[in-house]
């Protein structure tokens, strides 16, 4: 169980290690994300397979909707993790688990569609301008982004764990997972929420 | 024998080659109910025609819109949308006929220059403060006035769905050396 759970948290953190900047120069210290060079660089799979914006500037009109969409889609997204969050409580320190269970399974399966739809609209806008060094609360928002999202990717899985699905006679998962699952979805929802707090700072 | 002086001194100042901007320093300051934010460039170019021997100058300045950092990379790609900055690309004040005698006269007095600011594809006249010191070979400008964003028809950025205030502080910072 525990050995699922670390490959799982490893397999994501890898994949969004890889959003990390490199360093590539684009002018004076600037440096665009990795994630954005392979969908939007040069040679990135977006202008391979011809589907760029012609200009710069129906670029960053596409890049603004996205981002804009990801800001309220973020928000709605918010709303879903904090009842989810509640309703995970009222089933484990209030005993209402058959009271809330179905409720909370389909709200898990839409929080984890909302929450992967604005990552997406993130991931996918076309690259920013200028991507400067050093410490900004852009940075904080998208170093948070690492932890929500890996704890997002294993939230389903902990849930169907601590559902029982896979007890047998001899192995009771759902008892550890039923922590796992807490304690990860105390995180994904606490980071999730200090990402969407940096987006009020300066 | 002063007044030779003044005028060696205008000559001196006003005329194109003489004139050398060291330090620029070009602000502006939004505000949104959550937070205020500055952005800041220091490219700044000056264009100076001047005629009647060098007794009055046109003076049109230009920054370019994509110099300007405001320390969040994000916003200040936002902020190039909104001012439509790869159709526009520069700021430009524009000043025509100045007497160079009353920008000298001003020493430390502040004086209103009234010119023409272009934003995003609108001209509006614009009267802007202006405090002028002039120590020897050295001088210094400064500026700060307010414009207004639907002045210029742009479209107000929204965080939240609440838009920044309309008004936007201009901090205007110059310091040069005058070459003989």
């Amino acid at each position: 169980m525990n050995k699922l759970i670390l490959t799982l948290i490893l397999l994501s953190l890898s994949i969004l290690y890889s959003q990390q900047s490199f360093g590539e120069k684009d002018s004076v210290s600037l440096s665009i994300p990795f994630s954005k060079k392979i969908l939007w660089g040069e040679n990135g799979i977006i202008r391979k397979l011809d589907c760029a914006p012609q200009t710069k500037m129906e670029e960053m009109k596409l890049r603004h909707k996205m981002l804009k969409t990801h800001q309220k889609m973020g928000l709605f997204t918010l709303g879903l993790m904090a009842y989810q969050s509640y309703l995970g409580m009222e089933m484990v320190d209030n005993g209402k688990y058959s009271e809330y269970s179905d409720r909370h399974q389909i709200l898990g399966y839409s929080t984890f569609a909302s929450y992967m739809t604005t990552a997406s609209l993130s991931i996918g806008a076309p690259p920013s301008f200028r991507y400067s060094k050093g410490v900004s609360s852009i940075k904080i928002h998208r170093y948070l982004s690492y932890i929500h999202f890996a704890g997002m990717i294993s939230m389903p899985y902990l849930g169907y764990l601590t559902a029982g699905n896979k007890d047998t006679e001899t192995e009771n998962y759902s008892i550890k997972a039923k922590k796992a699952h807490r304690f990860v979805g105390n995180i994904t929802f606490a980071t999730f929420s200090l990402a969407f707090l940096t987006t009020l700072l300066p | 024998m002063k007044n030779l002086l003044i005028i060696l001194l205008i000559s001196s100042l006003f005329s194109q080659s003489n004139v050398k901007i060291t330090e620029a320093k070009i602000s502006y300051t939004g505000n949104h109910p959550f937070h205020s934010w500055t952005g800041i460039s220091s490219d700044l170019s000056l264009e100076l025609n001047c005629k009647d021997k060098d007794e009055s100058c046109d003076y049109l300045f230009s920054i370019p819109w994509m110099s300007f950092n405001s320390g969040n990379d994000n916003r200040d790609n936002n902020m190039l949308y909104y001012v439509n900055a790869y159709e526009f690309k520069n700021i430009d004040f524009t000043f025509k006929n100045i007497k160079n005698i009353s920008i000298l006269q001003s020493n430390a007095v502040p004086i209103i220059l009234e010119g023409t600011l272009s934003l995003a594809g609108k001209n509006n006249k614009i009267s802007i403060p202006l405090n002028i010191n002039i120590n020897s070979i050295n001088f210094n400008i400064k500026s700060e006035f307010t414009i207004k964003l639907s002045d210029y028809q742009i479209e107000r950025p929204r965080l939240l769905m609440i838009p920044i205030k309309d008004e936007i502080i201009i901090n205007i910072s110059l310091k040069g050396i005058i070459t003989n």
